[in-house]
């Protein structure tokens, strides 16, 4: 087990590294720096003057450099912990990244606690009704929740509720510690709608464990001892079937955090994706390291523990 | 290890060969037909959604009584006799785009989905059957791609390459490669060590030959529903990616676009988003519940009842 | 009997008639609500561009002058009480206010004063804004005591005094732009102005809040301004029809559909209006490359161009098509619109000049010619785009679309790489005639984005900007109108945009502005019950 551990953390570390240089080379595959928008978008002087102010502030941001060179001070200033300082916002990026990572990180948590609340029950009746009317009725239901594109959902929910409450939720946000109630009427909507849309793969998920793991001898012997039915399905089977269900959500719970910057722009949280984005627009490039940086890291760490979990429980999947 | 569109492992042959033997002599194709409706109503409706879907893209020419891209008409005209789903905001007529939607939302579906899961799946497959560093040093690449959110992924890619549908395609196509092979590397994984896998290797059987002709048929099933499953992922992707500006290019008839110019305009004309938020939700609950269908049947562990 | 009721008829009377004239008293308190349509990052107002940081430290700041809140057609004084110029129209001396104070409570004097302008004029500085508008012109800036400020000009410029009223040239203090080197921090958002820069929450929300010791006393009425950072458009509209928002008054517009749904939410509660928005849509030609080389085509694609159909159908009509400068903006600077709209390429109906650019593209290029038409994806500029190149494709000349992202497109542009722009708006600073020339048209302005180097246009641009006596100046740049309206410039005006703003009834003391970077200090505003 400790050889298979370590086997797997040793191979987290690259995966880590890849992602960052993935994104390095990407972003600078966009047309386009941070030098010439502040430069070309002001329009204000002369051809040949701003030619020559966008190779100074390229200078100054050490942007003239081979790309190899500017990764490699990027990851030596990472490893020991300095991440640079965004050219938008004039601060550390490990600022801007403690700032809004609790915030993303609350509205993942909180669309994935009420996607599994929701979608598990569903999945287990499901698959304990296989081929009954239940059963298509939770299928049709929980594929409507990604059947729209989620920015339309969103959209819809606001129109609805000005057009038949006159009322919005709070576009300030406000941090759960200093106001819940305030913060949780922001970000109820958002959650609401992204967990919909996200419940139809852990609905799935869930039935398709049920069905393969009560089909298992076990629970055929206990049925045959004469337990009750309900006891079987709950005891034996639902407590077998959540450990795919806790990977598969730890393999959504790490991309979550990005796939809600459509939410947080629509309802206005000022969270990671948001960052992000807005940091890609204007090539903020250490802003966008930075926080790709982090996603990559939860992901991972999410998925490696899920891993080391199966392994310990497991012992087929630590040789595969 | 269970993969996102939630199955583990399949073993189609012997499941297909379970049910032809039950049946006795090879029932003809009315029979099977039936016993596909009847065993699977979800999964019929579905097929019929896409069948619709197939048809409409293939016809649009004949379909639409104008061209996606005209301008000519008045804007904002509602639903009505002359224009049966009513005029976008430039005066574009929505029925002929919806139509030609559906061509550009099947195309773009197939296309990337064709390259990014073939792709993946291939590569899924081919480095677990070989195992060892390679499959180590893959595995890594994987999951480097994985490990970058999506819609950051699609973004920057798209802002890289521009806009153009080819670049849609490219950019859904990188987004669903990853967890294609990862897919399928866990069923090719499963099913590595069964017996006449591993007879025909015994008997000689080239390697390359032993993967085409005994583990690539095993993986179809799983094939054939990630294919159903994605393309529907990526009607809906390429409209997110058009709500943040960097869709397939706003005068296409996507209906992903198209969901994009109605948001501006709910109130006025809800007709905007009312028609291609139904052709998309349409399709995206036919591909799904077709693709369901087809794993409830071709997966042994799922088929039948509880007891 | 009746007495008593007399009495308390009066009584009642003149309490109604008091209370009514008290509405119409300002009353101190509350907080204006409104919106930004994007983050701001980096406030310094010296050194940034966009109008999310103009608008993010409006009223944290004053300028020498500024336009009157009370009638924004005017300029009037703001730190300056009075100014005087020297009799050959070269030296402006201003005399400032006395017992002013920063917000943290050090005294203004002219160093402070000194020390912007010789931050702004400094070309390692790099000021955007207001440092390309007083390089040209301005030689000196002298600090002749502590109340009393000299500004040499190199010639006499019609313009300067528009300029340092300019939203984008306002005063920051000495001893900060000492401490921070800079004005990009919110700790450095120091001023003198009605409001003291509260907070800024990142991606959320802009607070002010009063500044009790401004030196207007009574102002500003409101406690504080919130704006709330909305990014998307949905977002913002819906902000407006729930009332979580008070005003809308820049850029961008609303247009007509959003402007009746927001009737149709609030009607009763809010002012609607169709407002110019001193911006310019203009379409560009790369003159160094083929087609576009040809001036010939240049003239066929100004002909050719349906102007008001393009006003109608992608502005849904809210704008003035074909002006060079508008004459509600420029007064009688602007080339009268009945002149204008009876020019070829201008005028209706267009069958005639359609046939003149067909047959222009016909001479050269007898099978029509393709471009690539490169275009920004913001706003409708992708329908603006495909109605401009439908229109052109009846001549001969057969575009294709090629998006870029926003900053992406502003790059492309600045380096040339593109062959034909059909769309991209430039809005003014000012309302100074010449802003338009100096900024599109001239050799080294910095949106002549399609190369193009004219003489006359040069000379007409830097007569306009030197002569001083107000009818010669007229005459000098309807000469350049016309010039350019009859000529093959790179840039092709096709309108002057408007769109819809609002403003809450319970909102008092506002005036609309005539550029979108003016007059949202909100000193003189004030919230009615």
């Amino acid at each position: 087990m400790h050889q298979y551990a370590a086997r797997r953390l040793l191979l987290f570390v690259p995966s880590l590294l890849g992602a960052s240089l993935l994104i390095f080379v990407l972003l600078r595959l966009v047309p386009g720096d941070i030098a010439e928008i502040i430069v070309y978008q002001a329009g204000a002087e002369s051809a040949s003057v701003q030619k020559r102010q966008v190779q100074e502030i390229r200078a100054e941001l050490g942007l003239d450099r081979p790309i190899a060179v500017q990764y490699l001070v990027w990851l030596g200033n990472a490893l020991q912990g300095d991440f640079g300082h965004s050219y938008i916002q004039q601060r550390p990026v490990t600022e801007i990244v403690r700032e809004r990572f609790p915030r993303s990180l609350e509205l993942a948590s909180l669309t994935l606690v009420v996607a599994v609340v929701w979608a598990v029950p569903l999945g287990v009746i499901s698959a304990v009704r296989q081929n009954t009317w239940a059963d298509y009725a939770v299928r049709v239901v929980s594929i409507s929740g990604l059947s729209l594109p989620i920015f339309f959902t969103g959209v819809l929910i606001l129109w609805a509720l000005v057009r038949f409450f006159r009322w919005l939720p709070p576009l300030e946000f406000v941090s759960f510690l200093d106001d819940p109630v305030e913060n949780l009427k922001q970000l109820a909507f958002p959650t609401l709608a992204q967990a919909y849309y996200i419940s139809a793969p852990i609905m799935r998920l869930t039935r398709s464990q049920m069905l393969e793991v009560v089909r298992q001898d076990y629970v055929r012997t206990a049925r045959a001892k004469g337990l009750a039915e309900r006891a079987v399905v709950y005891r034996h089977a639902l407590s077998n079937s959540l450990l795919p269900v806790v990977t598969f959500v730890g393999w959504w719970g790490g991309r979550l955090l990005g796939g809600i910057v459509i939410m947080e722009i629509i309802f206005a949280v000022p969270g990671m994706g948001t960052a992000l984005v807005q940091a890609v627009s204007n090539r903020d490039y250490p802003t966008v390291q930075a926080i790709v940086f982090v996603m990559a890291l939860v992901f991972l760490t999410l998925n490696l523990v899920v891993d080391l979990v199966y392994g310990w429980l497991d012992p087929r999947i630590r040789y595969a | 290890m269970p993969d996102a569109t939630g199955h583990v492992g399949a073993g189609v042959e012997a499941a297909l060969a379970g049910a032809g033997q039950a049946r006795g002599a090879r029932p003809g194709l009315g029979e099977q037909l039936r016993w596909f409706v009847v065993r699977q109503p979800l999964g019929a409706a579905g097929a019929v959604v896409v069948l619709a879907l197939v048809l409409t893209a293939i016809f649009a020419p004949a379909l639409a009584p104008h061209g996606p891209k005209d301008t000519a008409f008045a804007p904002y005209v509602p639903p009505g006799a002359e224009f049966l789903m009513g005029t976008d905001h430039l005066g574009r007529d929505m029925l002929s785009r919806v139509v030609w939607g559906a061509r550009l939302s099947l195309y773009v579906g197939i296309t990337s989905v064709l390259f990014g899961v073939t792709v993946g799946a291939l590569w899924g497959i081919v480095t677990a059957y070989f195992g060892g560093v390679s499959d180590s040093a893959s595995q890594r690449v994987v999951d480097s791609l994985m490990a970058l959110p999506p819609i950051i992924l699609a973004l920057a890619l798209m802002a890289a390459l521009g806009q153009s549908i080819t670049n849609v395609i490219i950019a859904l196509a990188v987004l669903l490669l990853p967890t294609a092979a990862r897919t399928m590397r866990s069923v090719v994984l499963s099913i590595k060590e069964i017996p006449y896998v591993e007879a025909a290797r015994a008997a000689g059987a080239s390697e390359w030959r032993v993967i085409f002709r005994h583990v690539t048929p095993n993986t179809l099933a799983t094939y054939i529903v990630m294919f159903t499953v994605n393309i529907a992922y990526a009607i809906v992707v390429e409209a997110a990616l058009s709500f943040l500006g960097l869709g397939a290019p706003p005068d296409e008839p996507s209906w992903g676009g198209m969901l994009t110019a109605g948001t501006q305009a709910l109130e006025t004309a809800p007709w905007m988003i009312f028609f291609p938020g139904l052709a998309i939700s349409l399709t995206v609950f036919g591909l799904n519940l077709l693709g369901d269908s087809i794993r409830d049947l071709t997966d042994p562990r799922l088929r039948g009842g509880l007891g | 009997m009746r007495r008593p009721v007399t009495l308390i008829a009066t009584l009642i009377v003149l309490a109604l008639a008091a209370g009514a004239s008290a509405q119409e008293t300002p009353r101190a308190g509350g907080i204006l609500n409104w919106y930004v349509y994007g983050d701001p990052g980096r406030l310094d107002i010296h050194l940034e561009s966009p109008l999310s940081v103009q608008q993010a430290v409006a009223g944290i700041y004053s300028g020498l002058l500024h336009r009157d809140p009370d009638d924004p057609a005017k300029i009037t004084g703001d730190l300056a009480e009075r100014w005087t110029v020297s009799p050959d129209g070269k030296i402006y001396t201003f005399h400032l206010r006395r017992g002013v104070k920063w917000h943290d409570g050090q005294p203004f004097t002219s160093a402070d004063v000194k020390a912007t302008l010789d931050r702004v004029l400094n070309p390692a500085t790099k000021s955007p804004r207001c440092g390309s508008m007083l390089k040209p012109i301005v030689a000196s800036v002298e600090a002749v005591d502590p109340h009393t400020v000299q500004v040499a000009l190199k010639f006499p410029a019609a313009p300067f005094l528009e300029y340092t009223a300019s939203a984008w040239c306002r005063i920051a203090a000495k001893h900060v732009l000492e401490k921070f080197g800079d004005l990009s921090k919110p700790e450095a958002q120091i001023g003198t102005g009605p409001f003291k820069f509260k907070r800024y929450e990142r991606g959320s929300v802009i607070e002010w809040e009063r500044n009790k010791d401004y030196f207007r006393p009574g102002l500003p009425y409101l406690d504080g301004v919130k704006q709330f950072v909305l990014v998307g458009f949905p977002t913002q509209l819906a902000a407006a029809k729930a009332g979580r928002v008070m005003l809308w008054d820049t850029w961008p517009p609303m247009k007509k559909t959003d402007a009746d749904e927001l009737r149709r939410a609030r009607g009763e509660e809010v002012h609607i209006a169709q407002n110019t928005i001193n911006t310019v849509f203009l379409a560009f030609l790369h003159t160094q490359k083929p087609p576009f080389d040809n001036p010939d085509l240049r003239r066929a694609v100004h002909l050719a161009l349906d102007r008001q159909e393009i006003v109608a159908k992608a502005l849904e009509g809210a704008g003035v098509p074909c002006a060079v400068l508008d004459p509600k903006l420029a007064g009688d600077f602007a080339l009268p619109l009945e002149e204008v709209n009876k020019l070829p390429g201008c005028r209706q109906p267009k069958d005639q000049d359609v046939a003149e650019a067909k047959a222009l593209v016909a001479k050269h290029y007898p099978n029509g010619v393709d471009v690539e038409a490169a275009v920004r994806s913001v706003g409708n500029y992708v329908d603006r785009a495909q109605l401009i190149l439908s229109q052109l494709r009846k001549v001969g000349i057969r575009g294709t679309i090629k998006t870029y992202e926003s900053a992406a497109g502003f790059a492309v542009f600045g380096k040339g790489d593109f062959v034909f722009l059909p769309t991209q708006d430039r809005a003014m600073v000012t309302v100074d005639p010449g802003d338009l020339f100096s900024l599109v048209y001239t050799t080294d302005s910095g949106s002549n984005w399609g190369k193009w180097s004219d003489k006359k246009a040069d000379d007409l641009t830097e007569q306009g900007l030197r002569e001083t006596n107000r009818d010669k100046r007229k005459q000098v740049y309807w000469e350049l109108q016309r010039h350019l309206l009859s000529g093959t410039p790179s840039a092709i005006p096709i309108a002057w945009v408007e769109g819809f703003h609002f403003v809450d009834k319970r909102v008092r003391g506002y005036k609309f502005a005539p550029t979108v970077y003016d007059n949202n200090t909100f000193m003189k505003v004030w919230l009615a019950q």
